[in-house]
């Protein structure tokens, strides 16, 4: 039903191209000088090397978030301690000092010492159910669309992230033949889902490989992820609230968000 | 001093000695409802005694009845003196009459009803002036007027708008019934005409209630061939619209869900289509709007900010007529049957969009349409009955043909019975039945998610003319609300979700308010409204925490759960200055029990829901200080107005930005409470140059809020906070049949929040804020322009045809309406959200501006 909802509510926009358009142009920030510290912190309960990306925050829309490397990291769960190093090869990604899997029915602490201060933020493992069937929306006859919903918008009794990863480089080798999108389902309905703004149309052919990785959430995960798609992905339609920040689970004074989620991946062949 | 000056005085013969001994005569005669002057001819001729007497403050040739049988002269002199409250003197053998002083003299009431000559409509707010006493009424919103007169010979002067004057001389001598038709000034294009009307009276008009006709409105430059009222409201000083396209407006601070919309007092809760871009009212059919932006009346209210009443046309009672205006966007037709003439007739129309044209060469499987049916029958029975019967329903169609039919229908229904009735002379009463409903549906079969509010109520309204100086109005008003916040009904294959209940509440109102004359010069209005505030169960509803989470679920049984009684007081004083100056002070506390409930600043409705006041949602509150002064300049056909006011309102609704208002059975958590200040200052001068006319305002104010749990509990100004806002309307009238208007617009931009700073997470730039609304949109300009040409060179034709050509927007200003910060410049195109995350995009801001340059040519025919 949303999924339909969602497509009526695109046609109902068509009414206002004709009476407004949007335009690139400048715009003067009254940028805020304080530099803080941004979370970047997914454990999942795959057996693996976790990952966790510091960077900071930055005043200027055009810039790149500058990657911090010089923190200490660590994660405590059950009187283990887990650290993790930075890669000097991808500054700002620290990894975790040796694998690891993210079990249920603990607390996961992390701990993050950067410029003298001390932050931290906890988490517990989510829950994933199956991954739903995913169908990609055709263009012509043999080629899909990014960009579409292809996932339930809305479901009562899993909140999760869909990462889809596509490559049809096997394909076409030149040019842009890879890319990720993200996708959500929440057990909330916003406005901003239904009427979204226009996306950026990225075509791929038929027979493409998708690894589609299916993260369960927990309630406070899911408000921030929730929160950064009204901030980002479906910001811009004709229908739009005050702003906000997103929420953050990372204390004192940090941006970003620590979570140890369940996830499940599958790999198919889009045709 | 009158006796000295008058020149038509009449001397008789000095015969006093004579005259005396007549006085004893003996007199017999009958009259029969003859003249007065008869009477004493006949007093003359049997006794010998004559009669001096101003003919100018005597009417003698008013009727009166009168017998005597063998009975003295002087004893029948003074029998008919005291009848006709006049006084005698004999001097020099005459026997003076005067009139006995005004003191003495009984008062009667005339009343009647004003219409159009023409169409018989009822002339709302016309004025009776009584020459020279500085008094004077206005007639009601049914054309009914009412003034109290003291026995003797009257001046009374009636004039409208736009109407010729007519005076009438009447002799009062018991309550007298005089209906009245007045004829308009010219017929063809409408033009601006500052009428000063009666420099005597206490001024009705200032900018704390404004009274306008379907032609003040029709003299703005139209939006795709459509003067919406909305629309129009913008130039008037302190009513502020969101941005050009939308029929959300903002009225002293108030938010926007604090203004109410009543069609023949019937509520109006949607008076927008297609998601604000044109309104579901049309001036052509009202036959009068009333704005009140302070110093609301008592028998009107339940909102903080405004109330906009609007009484449509009758029909016309004489002739058949046919009218309507046919443009490339929308067109409608409407009918006025008189039944039986001067007593019945039935006003119908019907509008639809046509956009078709817009859209069909991208898709065929689409299809959006509005349509409005407005029907009015009324009947005037006799002078002390009349009924009326209005019918309004308007819909928004969005149909997908994409496999099953898919469908969102948005639909305002509103009907009223009202029958007027008087009792007596001074005792005038309207009942009003009235239901007022807003519902939108959103259909995907088998699915159908549904929202709505309802009202049905009945209220009793009386004015009771009690003397010259004294005017009491009463009544009572009985409302019952039901409201769904939003029903889904499943397929069952949906996941559970959240059931809502309809809500339903009770309102009982009694209010009283009288007008008091305390002087000539000084007026007092003063009144209460009462209101009890009833929910009704069986109904479950959660109590929050200070953390705005559930803690307890309760289960409220059948019958009132939950109650609040507030008193409304209003006061206000008028005072005449010298030189047609009037000023008024006026305070009022208001309450309002219904609340808009949607986190959207975008200017398009969307599917909001509302809510009314409960447990957990106080009665939001206002008290609103105004002063208002207006002076007249007859001779230069000039007129200044300006106002001051500050309000505070408590209970007042805001929201996080990312709340969730759909499909939350924790929707009343989600809410936050603050309050408001607002204050300002308003200017509007009119001046009428003889074929140019120009209009003037300009408004200051501030508009501040105060919320628990956003912006760190700090003030912030409110979207509406613009603090200049300048408007100039000059409407130029070339020839009979051809006539132009221009109306420039000015303000400041609204406040907006803007990052302070960004960060990266999985791929996406997120912003931050600091402060809510910590920027703002530039200034916004906007001129329009619009020409009318009437076809048919006689005016007096009963086919008449005109054209208008209209420019929205006419120097294609770029105004902006909101920035994002969140999308990728693509050459040629339109920004876009970026897609694909494994690559960098660079992201810059857009900002989203309005209509550009809006031609229409609009057909109105008359026949």
């Amino acid at each position: 039903m949303i999924f339909n909802a969602q497509k009526l509510f695109v046609l109902v926009g068509m009414i206002f191209v004709v009476i407004s358009c949007e335009r690139s142009g400048e715009w003067s920030i009254d940028g805020r000088q304080d530099v803080n510290l941004v979370v970047h912190g997914m454990l999942t309960n795959e057996f693996s090397q976790q990952e966790i990306f510091l960077s900071r925050t930055f005043v200027n829309l055009y810039e790149s978030a500058p990657p911090i490397i010089d923190a200490d990291v660590r994660v405590i769960a059950n009187n283990q301690l887990y650290l993790f190093v930075a890669d000097m090869n991808h500054p700002g990604r620290y990894v975790s000092e040796e694998a690891f899997e993210v079990v249920e029915q603990l607390d996961y602490q992390l701990e993050i010492d950067w410029q003298g201060q001390m932050y931290s933020a906890t988490s517990r493992l989510s829950n994933v159910l199956p991954i739903p069937e995913i169908s990609f929306n055709p263009v012509g006859q043999d080629s899909f669309r990014i960009g579409d919903n292809i996932v339930p918008l809305f479901s009562a009794n899993q909140q999760a992230m869909y990462e889809i990863d596509i490559d049809w480089s096997q394909i076409e080798p030149v040019g842009i033949n890879r890319a990720r999108a993200i996708y959500y389902t929440f057990n909330s309905v916003h406005i901003s889902e239904f009427v979204r703004p226009p996306r950026e149309d990225i075509i791929f052919p038929a027979g493409a490989q998708a690894i589609v990785s299916k993260y369960g959430l927990r309630d406070d995960f899911a408000d921030f992820l929730r929160s950064t798609a009204i901030e980002t992905d479906w910001n811009g339609n004709y229908f739009y609230g005050n702003p906000q920040n997103s929420p953050t689970n990372i204390v004192p004074g940090a941006y970003g968000f620590f979570a140890t989620v369940a996830v499940l991946r599958d790999s198919i062949i889009v045709e | 001093m009158m006796l000295k000056t008058c020149s038509f005085f009449l001397i008789c013969m000095s015969w006093s000695l004579l005259a005396l001994a007549q006085g004893d005569s003996r007199l017999t005669f009958h009259f029969n409802d003859v003249p007065l002057a008869d009477i004493l001819s006949e007093i003359t001729r049997q006794s010998g005694i004559y009669f001096a007497y101003n003919p100018q403050v005597i009417n003698v040739e008013s009727t009166t009845s009168f017998s005597c049988e063998e009975e003295v002269a002087m004893s029948v002199i003074e029998r008919l003196c005291t009848q006709e409250y006049l006084s005698s003197e004999i001097v020099e053998g005459q026997v003076i009459l005067k009139n006995v002083d005004d003191d003495l003299l009984p008062s009667y009431m005339l009343t009647g009803f004003l219409t159009d000559s023409a169409s018989g409509e009822s002339l709302i707010s016309a004025t009776v002036a009584l020459a020279g006493r500085g008094r004077g009424v206005y007639s009601n919103a049914y054309g009914y007027y009412a003034i109290s007169l003291k026995r003797g010979v009257h001046r009374l002067t009636f004039s409208y708008v736009g109407y010729q004057d007519r005076v009438v001389e009447i002799t009062i001598k018991k309550n007298e019934h005089l209906n009245l038709e007045m004829s308009v000034f010219a017929t063809g294009l409408p033009v601006l005409t500052v009428k000063p009307g009666d420099d005597e009276m206490s001024s009705q008009q200032d900018l704390g209630k404004i009274s306008l006709n379907s032609d003040d409105l029709n003299r703005l430059p139209e939006l795709a061939g459509e003067s919406g009222l909305v629309k129009n409201l913008e130039n008037v000083p302190g009513v502020k619209q969101h941005s050009e396209i939308s029929s959300f407006f903002y009225v002293r601070g108030g938010e926007r869900d604090q203004n109410i919309i009543y069609i023949d007092d019937a509520p109006i809760y949607n008076p927008s289509h297609l998601l604000g871009l044109s309104s579901m009212v049309v001036p052509d059919f009202a036959n009068n709007i009333t704005v009140y932006k302070s110093d609301m009346p008592a028998n009107v209210g339940d909102r903080l900010a405004s109330v906009i009443s609007i009484r449509t046309r009758d029909g016309n009672l004489n002739k058949f007529q046919l009218s309507g205006a046919l443009n490339p966007f929308v067109n409608r037709v409407s009918a006025e049957i008189p039944i039986f003439k001067q007593r019945s007739s039935i006003f119908v129309s019907y509008r639809r969009s046509a956009y078709e044209p817009l859209y069909r060469q991208f898709t065929d499987k689409v299809d959006f349409f509005f349509q409005d049916f407005h029907f009015k029958w009324n009947y005037r029975m006799n002078n002390k009955n009349r009924f009326f019967i209005t019918v309004i329903g308007s819909t928004d169609n969005f149909i997908a043909r994409t496999g099953e039919v898919s469908r969102i229908l948005w639909g305002n229904f509103a009907a009223s019975f009202r029958w007027n009735r008087t009792f007596g002379p001074k005792l005038f009463s309207n009942t009003t039945l009235y239901t007022g409903n807003y519902s939108y549906t959103v259909t995907f079969p088998p699915n159908i998610w549904k929202s709505e509010l309802g009202t049905i109520s009945l209220k009793s309204d009386f004015t009771h003319y009690i003397n010259q100086d004294l005017t009491s109005n009463f009544g009572v008003e009985a409302q019952g609300y039901f409201n769904t916040p939003g029903q889904l009904t499943l397929d069952s294959t949906t996941s559970v979700l959240p059931s809502f209940t309809r809500n339903y509440g009770r309102k009982l109102v009694v209010y009283y308010r009288s007008n008091i004359h305390v002087t000539n010069k000084l007026s007092l209005n003063v009144g209460a409204r009462l209101i009890n505030w009833e929910n009704l169960g069986p109904m479950s509803y959660y109590r929050y925490n200070d953390d705005h989470e559930p803690v307890e679920k309760i289960d409220a049984p059948q019958g009132t759960y939950n109650s609040y009684l507030n008193v409304d007081p209003r006061l206000s004083l008028t005072y005449a200055l010298p030189k047609s100056q009037f000023i008024k002070v006026s305070y009022g506390i208001y309450h309002q029990y219904l609340q808009l409930i949607s986190n959207s600043i975008s200017p398009y409705t969307a599917m909001e829901l509302w809510l009314t006041a409960s447990p957990h949602i106080k009665p939001q509150q206002s008290q609103h200080w105004a002063i208002n002064y207006t002076k007249k300049w007859a001779e230069r056909a000039m007129q200044f107005s300006g106002s001051a006011y500050y309000k505070t309102s408590e209970n007042q609704i805001d929201f996080d930005g990312h709340s969730t208002i759909y499909l939350n059975e924790f929707l009343e958590g989600e809410l936050r409470f603050g309050s408001t200040e607002a204050y300002g200052v308003e200017f509007l001068l009119k001046r009428d140059f003889g074929k140019l006319s120009m209009e003037l305002g300009y408004t200051w104010s501030r508009v501040y809020r105060e919320t628990n749990d956003i912006n760190n509990d700090a003030e912030y100004p409110a979207f509406q906070d613009r603090p200049h806002d300048v408007g100039l309307l000059a409407t130029f009238k070339a020839s009979d049949r051809l006539s132009a208007s221009a109306y420039w617009t000015s303000y400041s931009g609204s406040p907006i929040t803007t990052p302070t700073g960004f960060y990266s997470f999985n791929g996406q730039t997120i912003p931050i804020y600091d402060e809510r609304h910590n920027d703002r949109l530039p200034a916004y300009h906007r001129l329009d322009v619009a020409c009318r040409y009437r076809l048919n060179k006689n005016v007096d034709k009963r086919f008449q045809h005109s054209l208008s050509f209209s420019l929205f927007n006419a120097l294609g200003i770029k105004n902006i309406y909101a920035v994002k910060f969140n999308k990728i410049e693509e050459d040629g195109l339109f920004p876009e959200i970026p897609s694909n995350l494994l690559f960098d995009h660079q992201l810059s801001p857009s900002r989203v501006e309005l209509t550009q340059f809006f031609p229409s040519l609009t057909y109105k025919f008359n026949l």
